[in-house]
């Protein structure tokens, strides 16, 4: 079978596609039940909040650029910028920001006109901006200080009403959480168009289903361990207090069972925009789809059994090496889907996209919070890099080099459906170029003061480290910069870039299958799924590629 | 699935090439790589950090291979697979192939499985109990670590008697002496949150936690044996940190082991006269409470010029006796002095929260029990600080029946130096009743 | 293959495009209760676990607070809502036959029940802490058993609370006959009833039997 041409990317503008009207920027600050408008709206608020949670990362870099305390008043204050940060990134910005693209892209990829429960959808956005206002309200009190773990006793007898607020907020971005997953979940399993089975549905809806069953399943023991930290803080109940009877590891044990599965909910939808943005952009079909898919089960389900890893300095020792075995186990599926991607552009037509440049820049980077998971599984080793710089390096690496690389390349691919213009390439590989090496040098430093003696959390250090943190601080620094280059390139392709048209990546899912942006009822009818999402290079796909161009971009011209 | 097969791009000779050096510079990268464990470690200065150290080694070198597979299969596919110029054509229709899937479910799965067994191995071989630990002239004795927010105690159970008959107990402060082979076991305590005692340079690291303090806490233990680090000179210092977060001073909270070069440099340097100076305090009560006043852990929350301590979390102490007569309405400056340190709640600077353990002889807590001649003492210290005192030395000893009557809302009157009950130490110029009382609530 | 036009993109509508049909929203919502209670269950289960670990390690304090307490009242409690359950069942299946005057029956005994049950165990607490068992740790001998009884129960209380107030609206809307041809909403309301109904039981065997 011979190699199908298939124009690609560069001729969009060429071929003067139309434009289609864009709902007004009004809409996106209204309630509103379309999916697409509620994908918007997280993304952009998650974006806020990713600004924010970064603005605090750098005052930590700043205030670790000397070994002393001095760009904080006290050691509390830096505790609680480390708190919010990580509270922030994790459940304000990565969690959201898959809801957004979920919201987005999934029911289109369904070929849906909505998602199951747009109320319920809609409501659980709205739950996001006052619990954000609850859990920031702390600084005006005294602001939590727990860190985004927030153990006890430290979060119960000694913390002020900050905490309270933490907590309170914490527990309503869960409950949005656990409805967003409700609804993912019964979108994917009842409203797929009769042709697609689950064999055939696109790869990000299968691990945004992997995502939300764990988030159904793993975000209500946070709920309930939240609720009885609120009721030690509040209604003197002694669920955590030795003194009282109770017991400081039950909330480390159920708070991991929620947070370990939680770095899943993080970074299976990335590896879900991975499989398509690695196919699409490299002209071929992902290399064992199936394995893929299973893959995403296997770490939803392993990642139930690995908690307590989290522990090893403070679970009984015999207890200990069981979760040593299943941590490691939970390296082989990652691994699988790792060597399947590498198999998917192994061969290929790579196009040098800057989404195609973030999917790249999470293999490479991804690759080494693997890694690393792996020697932090190894208990011995694991007993000397527990708490330290090594682990937040690890994971960085995961959240950072993993997620926020997938949330890159999802935006520079999904931008053009969304608004309806292309984002501007040559901006973007500058920002990749940046970014790439900005987190590079930020976070791979840390492995080494880590495993040189210095511990996490610390506003003071051994003066040893010095030059190591103000590498780390100055890399930060270019981390930090490389996203106003993204920002820019938002706000100008938005109002400049060039026109799109309904499907500039010649992609075979169906979300492309439509205008950019879309119709409110998405498609003008029932769309049928081709036969394989990603079967690129065969004749069948080139004829519906150009039937896709033929029905929307020259529909005008061919009237 | 036949012709798809005839699909698989044929490895050219330049990738083979490329694959050839790839494999080149991850051989040389990794040992590169591992000739650096001495500087991205600390010294191996126990034992276990041996063992830790070379499961290191295996890590990062299948770490390795797996890193430099992948960046390399990375690099040849962005060289050789890219779309050139104005190639616009797909790629092949090429799904899978069961094997290969199968090849790199099952490799990984033996390489995670090989791991899981040497890390077994190391964890067992490092957490056997062993014979005869804390050896102290042919003795084993109990050494406790106490963790406070935010500091370390370290005490040392010995089997010598004082002159009242009940054994000595040495308080090292935020310092652990040990000596080269000597079996080290540890039982921790928090008397707080959770805590984390790591010793970098051991490759040992235990978390502290609350327990009720009613049925003896929740000690935990961490054991290991110094070894001779080749170059060093003995003896020598290395850090404790603590690694979990436990609130303002956490990054402060430090400690030192100092391993000595053998039990007889260990008794000669540090017990022997540690012991001695137990058993012959100052009879000057200044000098008396600038000794006693080093063995709380003060010094991780107040700053002190006197005593080099610097530290923001509580009020400063400097110039403390000029401003203690101002504090309170009615209660003299020895009087608010000795109400602070035994119960520290009763009146909090403003602009300080309230965090100060409670001192004092009733505390559950080993390490904060104050006896009422170290609370003297102490308060007979803190007097001097200042150049114009308010404090009444003479009267510091009469402020302190108030002070417990103030925290402790006690019935007894309690005279200082009569010992004619429990609370009272029985002998203020003679033996440390203060440490062996400390000595019996711990055990 | 090479055929395809643009019309073949998209299928002939069937029925009613733009909207599910009214089978395909009774599976979604069927679906999405079915996951909300079964997140339901994991929060139970925490508070269910932590009574069962002081049950364990103190079976003394909970012996004596059986003497005390006796089991009548609960007893009686338990069996109204059970027959809350019952009421439930027929209230829909009174509607699936188009009896919308039997079902508004029915499901107010429902909602009754619940009240019932509220009462009851109003009056229990009541009891409880005249004995001294109160939310907070306390330094008598019940300590902890307090926290460890209230949290469950109350929380299984507060859902069937919720329960009630849903069984009310259910009333409202069945009232203007929004079930008569689709009585989903029902259904949807019975599992949830029925899932407050199972979690009781446990309730009752682990902590007033066992």
């Amino acid at each position: 079978m011979a190699t199908i041409a298939v124009p690609l990317g560069a001729e969009a503008e060429s071929r003067e596609p139309d434009v289609v009207a864009r709902p007004a920027l009004s809409e996106y600050l209204r309630w509103s039940v379309d999916h697409k408008i509620i994908g918007v709206q997280y993304g952009v608020a998650s974006f806020i909040f990713f600004l924010v949670g970064g603005a605090m990362a750098l005052l930590i870099r700043l205030e670790l650029l000397t070994p002393e305390l001095d760009l904080m008043v006290s050691g509390a204050a830096y505790n609680s910028l480390f708190t919010i940060h990580g509270t922030i990134m994790i459940f304000l910005f990565i969690i959201p920001m898959w809801a957004a693209f979920g919201n987005f892209v999934v029911p289109l990829q369904l070929g849906a006109k909505d998602m199951a429960f747009p109320w319920l959808n809609a409501f659980a956005f709205w739950l996001i901006p006052p619990a954000a206002v609850v859990v920031l309200l702390g600084y005006f009190v005294t602001p939590a200080e727990a860190g985004w773990t927030s153990y006890p006793p430290l979060s119960t007898l000694f913390s002020g009403d900050g905490q309270t607020l933490w907590a309170l907020g914490a527990h309503l971005l869960g409950i949005s959480s656990i409805m967003g997953s409700i609804n993912f979940i019964v979108t994917i399993l009842n409203m797929r168009p009769p042709q697609m089975t689950l064999w055939r549905m696109p790869l990000l809806c299968w691990a945004v289903l992997a995502t939300s069953i764990i988030a159904v399943m793993a975000t209500p023991f946070l709920a309930g361990a939240l609720t009885l930290l609120l009721l030690d803080r509040v209604a003197g109940t002694t669920f955590f207090d030795a003194a009282g009877g109770g017991d400081v590891l039950l909330w480390q044990n159920i708070f991991w069972f929620y947070s370990h599965p939680a770095v899943y909910i993080m970074v299976l939808p990335g590896m879900g925009v991975l499989s398509e943005v690695l196919s699409v952009h490299s002209r071929k079909p992902v290399f064992g789809y199936r394995m893929v898919g299973l893959s995403s089960m296997g770490i939803a389900f392993v990642g139930f059994t690995v908690w307590a890893h989290h522990m090893f300095t403070s679970l009984q020792p015999e207890l200990r090496i069981p979760f040593m075995i299943t941590t490691m186990i939970i390296a082989v599926p990652t691994g699988i889907k790792m060597f399947s991607w590498l198999g998917t552009i192994w061969g290929g037509k790579i196009r040098f996209t800057s989404a195609m440049l973030f999917a790249l820049g999470f293999m490479s980077m991804f690759v080494i919070g693997g890694i690393t998971g792996v020697m932090l599984a190894a208990l011995p080793f694991d007993i000397h890099v527990h708490d330290t710089y090594f682990v937040v390096s690890h994971f960085h690496f995961v959240l950072f080099g993993g997620s926020v690389f997938a949330i890159y390349a999802a935006l520079y691919h999904w931008f053009p459906k969304v608004t309806g213009r292309m984002m501007n390439e040559r901006l973007g590989r500058i920002h990749f170029v940046f970014t790439y090496f900005g987190f590079l040098f930020t976070f791979f430093p840390m492995h080494i003061v880590g495993m040189l003696g210095m511990p996490r959390r610390v506003a003071v250090y051994d003066p040893a480290f010095t030059s190591w943190n103000q590498l780390i601080g100055v890399s930060a620094f270019v981390l930090g910069f490389s996203t106003f280059i993204v920002i820019y390139n938002i706000i100008r392709s938005y109002y400049r870039g060039p026109i799109a048209g309904a499907n500039p990546w010649r992609a075979l899912t169906l979300e492309w299958a439509t205008t950019s942006p879309p119709p409110v009822t998405n498609f003008a009818d029932d769309p049928i799924p081709f036969e394989d999402p990603y079967g690129y290079g065969t004749e069948a796909s080139a004829a519906y590629l150009e039937a896709v161009d033929a029905a929307f971009d020259r529909r005008g011209a061919r009237a | 699935m036949e012709d798809n097969r005839s699909n698989i791009p044929s490895i050219s000779p330049a990738a083979i090439v490329v694959a050839a050096v790839f494999i080149l510079v991850s051989a040389v990268g990794i040992n590169w790589f591992t000739s650096f464990v001495p500087v991205v470690l600390p010294p191996q200065a126990s034992a276990e950090s041996k063992s830790v150290d070379e499961l290191f080694y295996i890590l990062v070198i299948i770490g390795g291979v797996v890193f430099f597979l992948i960046q390399g299969m990375l690099l040849i596919s962005v060289i050789f697979f890219r779309a050139r110029g104005d190639d616009r054509s797909d790629g092949p229709t090429y799904h899978g192939n069961p094997l290969l899937e199968l090849v790199w479910t099952i490799i990984p799965s033996l390489v995670v499985v090989f791991l899981a067994v040497i890390s077994f191995n190391v964890w067992s071989q490092n957490s056997e109990p062993k014979a005869a630990v804390n050896m102290v002239e042919g003795e084993e004795i109990a050494i406790n670590v106490n963790g406070a927010r935010y500091a370390w105690t370290h005490t040392y159970q010995t089997d010598r008697l004082g002159p009242d008959g009940v054994p000595i107990v040495i308080n090292s402060g935020d310092t652990l002496h040990t000596y080269i082979g000597q079996n080290v076991d540890l039982e921790l305590r928090t008397q707080d949150v959770i805590h984390s005692y790591w010793v970098p340079a051991m490759r040992v690291k235990q978390d502290l936690l609350p327990g009720n303090p009613a049925t003896g806490g929740r000690p935990t233990e961490i054991r290991f044996t110094p070894v001779r680090v080749e170059g060093e000179a003995y003896p020598a210092d290395y850090p404790i940190v603590c690694a979990e977060l436990c609130g303002d001073g956490h990054g402060r909270m430090r400690g030192t082991v100092v391993v000595h070069e053998d039990e007889s440099a260990f008794l000669e340097q540090f017990y022997e006269p540690a012991i001695h100076a137990i058993l012959n305090p100052p009879a000057d009560p200044v000098l008396r409470g600038e000794v006693e006043i080093q063995k709380y852990v003060c010094y991780s929350c107040h700053t002190l010029d006197s005593l080099d301590w610097e530290s923001s979390t509580g009020p400063s102490l400097n110039g403390i006796a000029e401003r203690a007569g101002d504090r309170v309405p009615g209660q003299s400056a020895e009087e608010y002095i000795a109400t602070s340190v035994w119960n520290s709640q009763a009146f909090v600077v403003p602009g300080y929260t309230e965090q100060m353990a409670a001192f004092g002889p009733e505390v559950i807590d080993a390490n904060n029990i104050m006896s009422p001649e170290q609370l003297y003492a102490i308060v007979a210290y803190l007097c001097t600080q200042g150049e114009q005192s308010d404090c009444d030395i003479d009267n510091a000893s009469a402020a302190i029946p108030g002070a417990i009557k103030t925290v402790f809302g006690l019935e007894v009157d309690i005279t200082f130096g009569q010992g004619d009950d429990e609370v009272s130490a029985s002998d203020a110029d003679g033996a440390d009743a203060s440490e062996t009382e400390a000595g019996a609530s711990g055990a | 293959m090479a055929e395809l036009t643009a019309n073949q993109l998209h299928a002939v509508a069937h029925d009613d495009h733009g909207h599910l049909s009214e089978e395909e929203q009774n599976d979604n919502l069927k679906l999405g209760v079915w996951l909300y209670l079964a997140s339901e269950i994991v929060i139970f289960s925490i508070m269910i676990v932590g009574y069962i670990i002081l049950r364990i390690n103190e079976p003394a304090v909970v012996e004596q607070a059986h003497e005390q307490l006796g089991v009548g009242l609960v007893t009686a409690n338990t069996f109204v809502l059970l027959a809350s359950s019952y009421f439930m069942v027929m209230g829909l299946r009174a509607m699936q036959q188009g009896n919308r005057a039997g079902m508004l029956r029915w499901i107010g005994a429902t909602a009754l029940g619940g009240a019932v049950f509220l009462i009851g165990q109003y009056i229990e607490y009541s009891e409880l802490a005249h004995l001294g068992i109160i939310l907070g740790y306390t330094e008598s001998q019940w300590s902890t058993l307090g926290m460890r009884f209230y949290a469950p129960t109350f929380f299984h209380g507060a859902h069937v609370f919720v329960g009630v107030i849903w069984a009310l609206e259910v009333l409202r809307r069945g009232a203007k006959g929004r079930y008569d041809h689709n009585p989903i909403g029902i259904e949807m309301f019975g599992l949830y009833w029925h899932f407050v109904d199972v979690v009781w039981i446990m309730l009752f065997t682990l902590i007033y039997l066992v």
